[in-house]
């Protein structure tokens, strides 16, 4: 859900934000990296679930 | 028909009901003992792994979040400590922890597997040891637990149904399973493959008796080994599937498992009968078969071309040839029968004399080695007609659909090279069959038999050279705009659109009847009419050259009118697949109904039709030979996202009883075609206790399922589990058709059903339709917009068009959107509250569905599904996403959608218990 929200975050800001820091902690992630952890957690609870639709 | 049931007589039988549940499920003490140590293997081996590969603090963190996981630290003081756990970590500490976990659940997913699969094999073992059968087991119109054909056909004798009625029901059995793997499969083909390979050494272990100390070990270092590459692996698809991957996806469970699976299900079966009522003959080899919608399923997907279509179709074929080549080159080895020792039939000398004259090199090459072994003379000659029909397979392939047809031109040259002509390949399965039976009858005739070759003889009857039968599915504006060009061109005074319905159909039967073509041939279209038309012209070309069996089923999706069917027939006429003259068609329409309405619809629809003089001609002359056929698609998908579950679920079940009832009056058979998902959501759950769960009547040993996504895995990955399924619903389908329960025709219970789901229905369309912050909530609270960068599919998530609203997203997204948020909405909800209105104005109906629960199997399957994807709805889960993901603005709309869906679970809990008796969700089967 964090990752989620953190991307959705970059999403909503202008293109060049790509390496852009959206967190409070002060760690910088990329719009992909953080897209990548979103996809790989989807993946993993479809997975584990074995239920996607 | 037998009936049994406590309100109604069985025949010849003294089975009495017992109040309570089923019987639990047969995990025996053996299986449960291995599962315990199965468990602590691979939670090992995952701990091993992560040490290793994970920096020691991280490693610890995410042991230490495993541990809290457990159910016996469920409290609040370690979900704290989780939650400050998570919060530590950084992006790439976030990914490890999802890998890891995701890892872990798969690696348990495996071990649910084999158990599933050993249960299986200690039941085959129990009923081989003449295990006693439980005298108070619950008549087989009230049994859930899936049964294997010993125990079926044992009961089925006990309830002393005659032999004759079981031959025949056999005689007619047809069961077809059709693949439609590529929407909803996430996982990478990739790493399914590590999951095959771990599930492979993990049944090594198993057979450790006969390991020494020294080769468990090595098992166990190549797990650990296989485990570490898994956890090193990609799990995200790394580019957007093509059509043709995932085709090649799904063909993978027929060449790992179903090819050697199906002539074992043979065997089961007339094991099993020939114990219980020997004198029956069985069903034939293609009792069950495949279908499938990978490469041929157009339905908003661009990417399904008339080539692919084609492509996939030889793929298939290549598949086939060269399994049939490797098990012809070893029975060639095997049956060195020489004539020294052995009669050989004068058939199979005649033939012999054939092939020396169609292939004088091979008897030039293979006499003098083969001059007293006939069997391997002749197995040569079969060979290099294979081989042959390989290479002009190839050949096909290669040069696309749109090749000339008559056969020969457009190959180029001799198809071996050599002066061998064309004609020399087999031309169909059926001519290699027929070489393959000469051998087999001359063996029998002296005195022998050879399984390989009977196993190699069945597999032919199933797949014969085109594997599955392609299913086309394509919607139905896209015809109705072909046609509409089509007349534009034309001039006609009044264009296709512009027609009302009842001119529609007038102007499409008077078309169908004569004989002059109607497309022009230089004519002009656009690219997607243009495409159009092919589709029909390809599936010619298909059938001339593969046989009919390849491609007979045409499927309108997104259909509501007769003329809907007819313009599928007419485009199909001037492709020459319908024949004018002969009123005979080689292709069969299927209307797929999808929504609520549509399914009201139906029978109306369907009468309109089977009284047109033309379709039921078309009909009656069958596509092949057998009695006249309607098969009818009931989707269980949209009319679930569109209604929610209980209405989804009453509306196809009315259907089924008002379309059969239909047919019989029409003299017609019918084929209801399931279009069931993976998930409750759409469909899914247990196939047995679904099919069981059908109206009586209705199946008459006749069904044809979907089989999707996720499924496959879980079904077809592992040979035994594959048998077990495909066992468990051919019995469901027998036990159906011979057992039947009256209270499908029960008004007054049809009744409070039929009240139960209009009110579910307003309840799901109050909040999924009706209310206007849902999309927003739908948006927000799950990771829908993620979902479709997966790339776990060609098809767009989406209907054409792209609106962004429910109504052009597929049901797919839909379920898949809920589950990851753990609502699984789609599955319940609506359901307490309909359940509860009812209760309000007579709270003595509680003591009705606690009837109905207990001898209506649709019922008890409906509360069964609901009660299990309950037991997964974690709503502090789904509160979090709520919360976390809701925008600012939206807050207070989304909280109160939330209390809703929260209230609204409970109330469905609450009642679901009450009515099932139990004390908590899923009590009755303490296995999950």
């Amino acid at each position: 859900m964090a990752l989620l929200r953190r991307l959705r975050e970059q999403n909503r800001q202008p293109p060049m934000s790509e390496a852009e820091s959206s967190d409070g902690d002060g760690r910088t992630y990329s719009r992909s990296e953080l897209l990548r952890g979103a996809l790989l957690t989807i993946n993993g609870i479809a997975a584990g679930l074995r239920n996607t639709g | 028909m037998i009936m049994t049931g406590s309100d109604i007589t069985p025949i010849g039988t003294s089975e009495t009901m017992r109040p309570s549940d089923p019987p639990a499920p047969s995990t025996t003490p053996r299986v449960r003992r291995l599962l315990g140590e199965r468990l602590e293997l691979v939670e090992d081996l995952w701990q091993t792994v992560l040490r290793s590969e994970c920096p020691p603090e991280q490693a610890t963190r995410l042991l230490r979040l495993k541990q809290l996981g457990e159910p016996e630290c469920g409290n609040t003081a370690s979900t704290g400590e989780i939650v400050a756990l998570i919060k530590e970590m950084d992006l790439a500490e976030a990914i490890a922890a999802a890998r890891a976990f995701s890892l872990y659940f798969q690696l348990v997913n495996i071990l649910e597997q084999h158990i599933e699969e050993d249960s299986y094999l200690d039941s085959l073992n129990e009923q081989h040891q003449g295990a006693v059968a439980d005298p108070f087991q619950p008549p087989l119109a009230s049994q859930v637990e899936p049964a294997t054909f010993r125990q079926l056909f044992k009961r089925l004798r006990g309830l002393g149904v005659p032999p004759a009625r079981l031959e025949r029901l056999l005689h007619d059995l047809d069961l077809r399973l059709v693949f439609t793997a590529h929407p909803t499969e996430i996982v990478r083909h990739t790493v399914r493959h590590k999951q095959r390979r771990v599930a492979h050494l993990i049944q090594r272990l198993e057979q450790a008796e006969g390991l020494s100390l020294d080769d468990t070990l090595v098992i166990r270092l190549q797990l650990e080994e296989e485990i570490r590459l898994w956890w090193r692996t990609d799990e995200l698809h790394q580019f957007k599937p093509t059509v043709l991957d995932e085709v090649d996806y799904a063909l993978h469970y027929f060449q790992q498992v179903l090819f050697d699976a199906m002539p074992q299900l043979r065997q089961r079966l007339r094991a099993a009968l020939g114990a219980n009522y020997p004198d029956v003959e069985p069903p034939r080899d293609a009792f069950c078969t495949f279908g499938s919608w990978v490469g041929s399923d157009q339905d908003g997907n661009p990417s399904v071309t008339p080539e692919i279509t084609w492509r996939t179709a030889c793929y298939q074929r290549q598949l086939m040839l060269e399994r049939y080549i490797r098990s012809v080159s070893e029975l060639r080895d095997q049956l060195s029968i020489s004539m020294q020792w052995s009669q050989v039939s004068p058939a199979l000398l005649e033939s012999l004399e054939m092939d020396r004259l169609r292939f004088p090199e091979i008897y030039e090459s293979r006499a003098a080695r083969y001059r007293l072994e006939p069997y391997r003379l002749k197995l040569s000659y079969t060979l290099k007609r294979l081989e042959l029909t390989h290479q002009r397979n190839q050949q096909l392939a290669e040069a696309g659909w749109e090749s000339p047809c008559d056969g020969h031109a457009g190959l180029t040259g001799p198809l071996d090279g050599s002066s061998a002509s064309p004609e020399l390949h087999f031309s169909s399965a059926d001519e290699f069959r027929a070489s393959l039976e000469l051998i087999q009858d001359s063996l029998v005739a002296t005195g022998l038999s050879c399984e390989p070759l009977q196993t190699l003889i069945s597999q032919v009857h199933i797949f014969a050279f085109c594997l599955a039968s392609l299913d086309i599915r394509q919607e139905s504006t896209r015809h109705s705009d072909a046609i509409d060009a089509l007349t534009r061109f034309l001039e006609l005074p009044v264009p296709y659109a512009d027609m009302n319905e009842d001119q529609r159909i007038d102007w499409l039967l008077a078309e169908l009847q004569t004989r002059r073509p109607l497309l022009p041939p230089a004519a002009r279209w656009s690219e997607v009419t243009a495409e159009t038309f092919a589709v029909f012209r390809m599936l010619k070309r298909l059938q001339q050259e593969f046989g009919e069996r390849i491609c007979r089923t045409y499927v309108i999706s997104m259909s509501h009118t007769v003329s809907d069917l007819l313009e599928v027939l007419l485009l199909a006429k001037e492709a020459g697949l319908v024949d004018p003259q002969s009123q005979r068609a080689s292709l069969l329409v299927v209307r797929l109904f999808e929504t609520v309405e549509d399914l009201q619809g139906a029978p109306a629809v369907l009468e309109r039709l089977l009284c047109e003089p033309l379709y039921r001609r078309l009909l009656d002359n069958g596509f092949d030979g057998s009695q006249p056929l309607q098969e009818v698609m009931l989707g269980y998908s949209d009319s679930n996202k569109d209604s929610g579950f209980l209405s989804s679920n009453w509306e196809i079940h009315k259907a089924q009883i008002a379309l059969q009832r239909l047919a019989d009056r029409h003299a017609v058979a019918l084929r209801i075609f399931h279009g069931r998902g993976g998930s409750v959501g759409r469909g899914g759950g247990p196939a047995y206790q679904a099919i069981l769960a059908q109206p009586s009547g209705t199946l008459c040993g006749r069904i044809k399922i979907t089989e999707q996504g996720e499924v496959l895995a879980s079904k077809y990955a592992l040979p035994e589990l594959a048998l077990y399924n495909l066992e468990t619903v051919t019995t469901a389908v027998l036990q159906n058709s011979l057992v039947s329960t009256p209270v499908d025709d029960t008004p007054s219970w049809n009744a409070l059903i039929a009240k139960l789901a209009a009110r579910s229905r307003e309840h799901y369309r109050a909040l999924v339709h009706d209310n206007p912050e849902l999309v927003a909530f739908f948006q927000q609270v799950t990771p829908i917009e993620e979902i479709s960068k997966l790339q776990i599919s060609s098809r767009p998530a989406r209907r054409k068009g792209g609106a962004r609203d429910l109504s052009s997203l597929r049901a797919i997204p839909w379920v898949f959107g809920w589950t990851q948020s753990r609502f699984l909405l789609p599955s319940w909800f609506g359901v307490g509250a309909a359940l509860q209105e009812e209760l309000e104005q007579d709270s003595g109906q509680l003591e009705l569905l606690r009837l109905l629960y207990q001898r209506w199997p649709f019922f008890r399957m409906l509360i069964s599904k609901v009660e299990m994807t309950l037991a997964k709805v974690d709503l502090d889960l789904a509160h979090h996403y709520v919360q976390s993901l809701g925008r600012t603005e939206h807050r207070p709309a989304f909280e109160a959608i939330f209390q809703t869906i929260a209230a609204e679970f409970t109330l469905t809990r609450d009642l679901v218990l009450q009515i099932t008796g139990h004390n908590r969700l899923l009590d009755a089967d303490p296995a999950l």
